[in-house]
């Protein structure tokens, strides 16, 4: 299918059924990025989940853990490379590129990459983000060498089959994915809306991965091959092979069929990406559609991937609006009634500080001044008091800073009537050197007390 | 690396190795001194616990103008209970790292739980307290009718969504239950109120006509004396199975639109109604249906996505509307959904002719 971009709110449903597959190996994955070297991971949880790491000498990097519950195997190979390498007048190059990558290959032709991999009772799709594309197959265990035979020909060989036929066909392809997944769908450009307002004009992750249509149709097939050279590359990838295996059968068919591809020094990096990790200002802009409700949605920076304030922050999120017994939820849908649904998550980023997103629905006459207010004193009682079984001792964590929020009002109106609104920006005093914040623990103990010294000492309103 | 050409060494497709066999688990069937039947299943190594209850509440047990009731009455079994209030509920379930979903379809209810193995007994303990003792509040009752009030335009916005009750209300007759929206609408919705979900929670609810399947890694659990603390206290009448009308639908082809001015694509639903799922051609059926447009490798993906770039994607299946027993005579719905842009359908996608049967065409929104 080769589909889509980072989830953010299902949109259609053609492509929903993937996410859960792809999430549970993703976890996976994440969970062993830190190991270094051969180091087996430590019992984690219930579960059991063990993973050596391996290099080969071209530089790709091989995950191998075990798991026999089932006789599946699960491949999953993924890039450093997304959206945020694509440049002015290319955006969605790097998702459309995803799905040329399922257009065949020196030794697979045409859709063979899907035949075989279902003919075999297999299951395969891919992802594109901001920062990483992703392959995968879930596989009958005496299927697995073939899945890896499949990945490692297209890294080695895709520009032997690509072609301007395919780059046309999937062109259009990924077009009506944009109408059918955020075009034409209430509130379907909302995500990309927010995200334009959090990262500025020029930044690399000022668009989503899905491009806009004008830059889908100059792509050529210079650029797609390009593209190719530049990040598809086994020194630019982590192979992780997952499920009932034998890792050193794994390693030695790894070896074989990626061990000879060349490795490409001659990566760009992505585009300069600094950013203050708060915006600094609160950005409005009041959207008049015709949509079914009026909805308020917000973005905030966030901590970024990988660092505990990124945990803290997202437990934060989780109890503010994650849920039928989060903060949110008990406010505005139980108590004041004033929204259908109130929602809150978190884009782990990397690169930039991580992307914050709040939605909610109104209920009928619910008006969004009214819904922002509550939500200003929910964030501000985030900050003041922890959660249930933790009351009584100090906050530890930040409510940080609001970047942005879109407002909908409904009614049939104008598209042309979106209005950017001012900025109100109000100061906080800076938090005393005392309350700095103790990341939470690796026991999973929450810490105690403080703010994260990174981030926001304002905070805004989405009014 | 002995890429130094720029190239790699090529193998040959590799062959399979051997297969190693799996069949899928049977649950073992018994029953609670209640009348509550179970199925159990042992899956070692799940240690998230999957419980669903399944209850005999077709939706023709609605009454007539209260179409929406039994989903309103779902939704409000963990809205307050004898010993918690909804926010209390909501709050107890998540701290046993539990997800409680509860929905009625037109077949049948079903209440799911999904919980680590570790807090299964106390999470257990809280789905029998919302079977057993809900209290349905007059203001929580409310506060659902309000807000699937408000969830309808919601829904109709969607293009998928809207096309879907289209195709019901075309392929059904309207005396029939499937013709009409799952959660009801705006007329008979409006009219529920707490005593009428009472009545209705009186009328259809008990542990006799239940089943519970429960399935996760239950080594060291105690199955039997859980179920006996939790479920086992849930008690009720004896009840015979609701009866379960042959559908019925006109098939006959046509074409309905649904015009809405400025969208940007085309949502097509073509629809019938077919073999019950206890006929002999089912498994037949199921593939052929997977060949015709189950996934990208269909044939209609082919065509319509990966030759002509029509669309992003086709998905035909079978979905099971009634199936009381086997061989009794139960139907089916085959769906064929796709969305083609706007500009393309305008050129007429040729349709064989086998397709025109109940064909629904709803166009979606405004541009959003």
């Amino acid at each position: 299918m080769a589909v889509d971009e980072l989830t953010w709110m299902p949109a259609a449903g053609l492509a929903a059924s993937f996410h859960t597959v792809a999430g549970l190996l993703l976890h996976a994955i994440e969970g062993m990025c830190t190991l270094v070297g051969h180091t087996a991971m430590q019992q984690a949880g219930s579960g059991g989940l063990t993973a050596t790491e391996h290099r080969l000498d071209n530089g790709l990097r091989l995950v191998l853990s075990e798991d026999h519950l089932n006789p599946v195997a699960a491949v999953c190979l993924w890039y450093d490379v997304g959206s945020r390498y694509e440049v002015k007048g290319r955006t969605g190059l790097a998702h459309l590129f995803e799905h040329l990558m399922f257009q065949g290959s020196a030794q697979v032709k045409g859709n063979g990459h899907f035949e075989l991999v279902q003919g075999a009772g297999g299951s395969l799709n891919g992802t594109t983000s901001f920062e990483r594309t992703n392959y995968f197959e879930i596989m009958p265990a005496h299927q697995l060498e073939l899945a890896l035979w499949l990945e490692a020909d297209r890294m080695g060989s895709l520009l032997a089959a690509l072609d301007e036929e395919s780059l046309q066909n999937q062109r259009d392809v990924v077009k009506n994915e944009r109408r059918q997944r955020y075009d034409n769908v209430p509130y379907g450009t909302a995500f990309e809306r927010m995200t334009a307002l959090a990262y500025p004009e020029g930044h690399p992750y000022h668009h989503i991965p899905i491009g806009s249509m004008a830059d889908l149709d100059a792509v050529t097939l210079d650029d797609a091959r390009a593209f190719f050279r530049a990040n598809y590359a086994p020194d630019n990838a982590v192979l992780a092979v997952v499920g009932d295996i034998d890792p050193e059968q794994a390693r030695r068919w790894a070896e074989k069929y990626f061990g000879s591809i060349p490795s490409y020094d001659g990566k760009v990096p992505p585009r300069e990406s600094t950013l203050p990790d708060i915006i600094g200002a609160e950005l409005r802009v009041e959207i008049r559609e015709e949509v079914p409700a009026r909805a308020l949605m917000a973005a905030y920076r966030m901590p970024r991937d990988g660092t505990r304030e990124c945990d803290a922050a997202e437990l934060a999120l989780t109890v503010l609006g994650d849920g039928m017994s989060s903060r949110l939820y008990n406010r505005l849908v139980r108590r004041d009634r004033t929204a259908v649904t109130a929602d809150v998550g978190l884009v782990r980023l990397v690169g930039v500080p991580s992307l914050g997103w709040l939605d909610v629905k109104a209920a009928g006459g619910a008006e969004i001044p009214q819904i922002g207010a509550a939500i200003d004193e929910e964030l501000a009682r985030l900050r003041a008091e922890a959660p249930g079984r933790w009351s009584g001792r100090r906050p530890w964590w930040n409510a940080n800073g609001w970047t942005g929020s879109v407002q909908w009002p409904a009614g049939p109106t104008s598209c042309a009537d979106m209005r950017c609104c001012s900025v109100t920006r109000s100061s906080r005093s800076p938090p005393s050197t005392g309350s700095s914040m103790s990341p939470p623990k690796r026991s999973g103990r929450l810490p105690r007390r403080g703010c994260a010294p990174t981030t926001a000492r304002y905070w805004y309103t989405s009014r | 690396m002995t890429g130094a050409a720029g190239t790699m060494d090529f193998h040959p497709q590799p062959a399979p190795g051997q297969a190693k066999p799996w069949t899928f688990p049977v649950p073992e069937r018994g029953a609670l001194a209640n009348g509550l039947t179970v199925l159990r299943c042992h899956r070692p190594g799940q240690q998230v616990v999957a419980v669903q209850i399944c209850l005999d509440m077709p939706l023709d047990a609605e009454p007539d103008g209260l179409d929406g009731i039994a989903a309103i009455m779902m939704s409000a079994l963990s809205e307050g209970t004898s010993n918690h209030t909804a926010e209390e509920f909501a709050a107890e379930m998540e701290r046993c790292g539990a997800t409680l979903d509860a929905s009625a379809g037109y077949p049948g209810a079903r209440v799911s739980l999904e919980v680590p193995v570790s807090r299964l007994p106390r999470a257990l303990g809280l789905l029998a307290e919302a079977l057993h003792t809900p209290t349905f509040p007059s203001s929580e009752i409310e506060r659902l009718v309000r807000n699937r009030l408000d969830e309808i335009p919601l829904e109709m916005a969607n293009p998928g969504r809207r096309a879907a009750k289209q195709l019901a209300q075309e392929l059904f007759p309207a005396s029939a239950r499937l013709s009409r929206p799952r959660a009801g609408t705006e007329d008979t919705v409006a009219r529920i109120d707490a005593a009428g979900v009472r009545a209705f929670y009186q009328a259809h609810v008990r542990p006799a006509t239940a089943t519970a399947v429960v399935v996760g890694d239950l080594t060291g659990v105690h199955l039997d004396a859980v179920l006996a603390d939790t479920l086992g206290g849930w008690t009720g009448d004896a009840a015979e199975p609701a009866p379960m009308p042959p559908v019925t639908a006109d098939d006959t082809g046509r074409v309905v639109i649904v015009d809405r001015p400025g969208a940007v694509q085309t949502q097509l639903l073509i629809g019938r109604t077919g073999p019950d799922r206890h006929d002999r051609v089912w498994p037949a059926l199921v593939l052929g249906t997977y060949c015709l447009g189950g996934t990208l490798t269909s044939r209609l993906d082919r065509v319509l996505r990966e030759e002509k770039g029509y669309t992003y994607g086709v998905r035909a299946f079978q979905r099971v509307l009634q199936s009381p027993a086997p061989r009794a005579a139960g139907r089916v719905t085959g769906v064929c959904r796709c969305s083609p842009s706007a500009a393309r359908w305008t050129r007429r996608p040729r349709v064989p002719r086998w397709m025109t049967c109940g064909r629904c065409c709803a166009r979606s929104p405004r541009k959003a």
